[in-house]
């Protein structure tokens, strides 16, 4: 249980004295594969805005269409990417698996928003919507500077062959009920860029993971999917359309269109990719969108994770549907 | 007077969610329960609507895989949507035009139960307007 009493014990440390110490504790909505609190460490009369990010349930089942980071390797890389000028909140403190609360761990909360439908139509974003995704592509272009080497070893390292095999045993062991997945896959097989790069991705870079103020970009949050794979990836699945919200005439997120995103990934990386790659790589995000439902509803069959929120997702099979079958128009 | 039925049983739920619950919630409560009502709409949607799509998997099982992939009691688990992605899987089945504007049709009548208000079912419905009308989901011409 996430309570005041629980998370003064843990930040005791960080002057922590009882559970008074802790206003304002409140779960955040938004974040299926994990828990988010809100809450203010008061000391002196001073509130320190923090989060705390945690996962109730056994991380990375193998197998899994979703396999996220332990909690431990997420707060290891934050400070690896903030290196590299990518904005990310300052870890405070990591939990293991044996504390009360873990495994997770608490960061600083920075101010913004990161709900997409304000982000996408509050008048009050107007100006960040105009330099979003220009900035999406300079931060993504840094983010895919950190030296492979340093990362913790969890993160994924696969070649794209392997994912699609994975994606494949993903399909068969969620029943293989969609003639659209296997289409799209079978088209991924076929189409694979011949010329790939591998870097470190953040796996899920979206409008919904981006934190924003009135001038742009603020934090970039929720790095449980990290991975090493092709950078055109993470540009790809920023563009999907699932992640656009309903403003499917902005393919960057909903809020910018490609040249931007493009022009600022140039300007910091010295390149981009085509835009046929790009494609693939929504094509991809959409299937991968499918897998992550139907792993939903697998936790939620499997009793795993009982909770409504798993159920329904698993509805949302069809969108990715829908989008591959539109992507996919006169490509087959 | 006839007993309640099961639309006008879901209808009474969600109502009772969205104007009596809902308002006295706020965070991750009403967040949820949001959810719970628009769970309920896609039931009330599915229940007039699942057996057009189930009627559609069999005639395409049955048109590329021969009737007996067509007929199976185990109507649940659409199992000629199954048998056709397992043919593909395997490289038994060539995609054609009319298997792929079987595929649309699937897809845009299962959109219109799990959420018609997403995007890609509105470009899929302008894109494909003959299949978009052979199904009933048109886009009102005026909208």
């Amino acid at each position: 249980m996430v309570t005041p009493l629980a998370l003064a014990e843990v930040l005791a440390p960080h002057g922590a004295e009882d559970a008074n110490s802790i206003h304002d504790l409140r779960r955040l909505s938004g974040g299926a594969n994990m828990e988010t609190w809100a809450f203010d460490l008061v000391q002196d009369g001073v509130a320190e805005p923090l989060i705390l990010r945690r996962s109730p349930l056994v991380p990375g089942e193998s197998g899994t269409a979703v396999s996220a980071l332990p909690l431990s390797a997420e707060a290891a890389l934050l400070p690896l990417v903030a290196e590299q000028g990518v904005p990310v909140p300052t870890v405070l403190c990591a939990l293991s698996e044996s504390d009360t609360l873990g495994p997770g761990y608490i960061m600083s909360r920075e101010r913004g928003e990161a709900l997409p439908g304000r982000i996408l139509a509050d008048d009050r974003y107007t100006a960040a919507r105009r330099h979003l995704a220009r900035q999406c592509g300079e931060t993504l272009a840094r983010l895919h500077r950190v030296n492979p080497e340093q990362l913790p070893r969890e993160v994924p390292n696969q070649t794209l062959a392997e994912r699609l095999d994975g994606h494949q045993r993903s399909l068969d062991r969620f029943g293989n009920a969609s003639p659209v997945h296997q289409l799209a896959l079978n088209w991924l097989r076929q189409h694979a860029p011949s010329q790939q790069r591998h870097c470190l991705l953040h796996g899920d870079f979206r409008n919904g993971n981006l934190l924003v103020d009135e001038q742009g970009l603020v934090a970039v949050l929720d790095w449980e999917l990290a991975h090493c794979g092709d950078p055109a990836e993470d540009l790809g699945y920023l563009c999907g359309n699932v992640w656009r919200f309903g403003y499917s005439d902005k393919p960057v997120g909903g809020f910018g269109d490609y040249d931007e995103l493009l022009a600022g990934y140039r300007e910091v990386a010295g390149w981009a990719p085509d835009m046929d790659t790009i494609h693939y790589w929504e094509v991809f995000c959409a299937l991968g969108w499918g897998l992550v439902c139907l792993t939903m509803v697998d936790l939620y069959r499997s009793g795993a994770d009982p909770t409504l929120e798993r159920a329904a997702v698993g509805r949302r099979v069809s969108e990715s549907e829908m989008d591959l079958l539109l992507l996919l128009e006169d490509r087959l | 007077m006839s007993h309640t039925d099961a639309k006008e049983l879901l209808a009474a739920v969600q109502g009772f969610l969205r104007q009596s619950v809902l308002p006295q919630l706020e965070g991750f409560d009403a967040y949820t329960t949001r959810v719970a009502a628009n769970s309920l709409a896609i039931v009330s949607r599915e229940i007039a609507a699942r057996d057009d799509i189930l009627e559609l998997d069999r005639e395409a099982g049955s048109r590329w895989l021969g009737p007996a992939a067509g007929a199976s009691p185990d109507e649940e688990n659409h199992p000629a949507a199954r048998a056709l992605s397992l043919a593909l899987r395997d490289s038994r089945l060539q995609v054609s035009g009319a298997f792929i504007d079987y595929l649309r049709e699937r897809t845009l009548r299962q959109m219109a139960i799990d959420n018609p208000r997403y995007s890609g079912f509105k470009q899929a419905r302008q894109r494909w307007p003959e299949l978009a009308a052979a199904a009933g989901l048109a886009e009102p011409s005026n909208s």
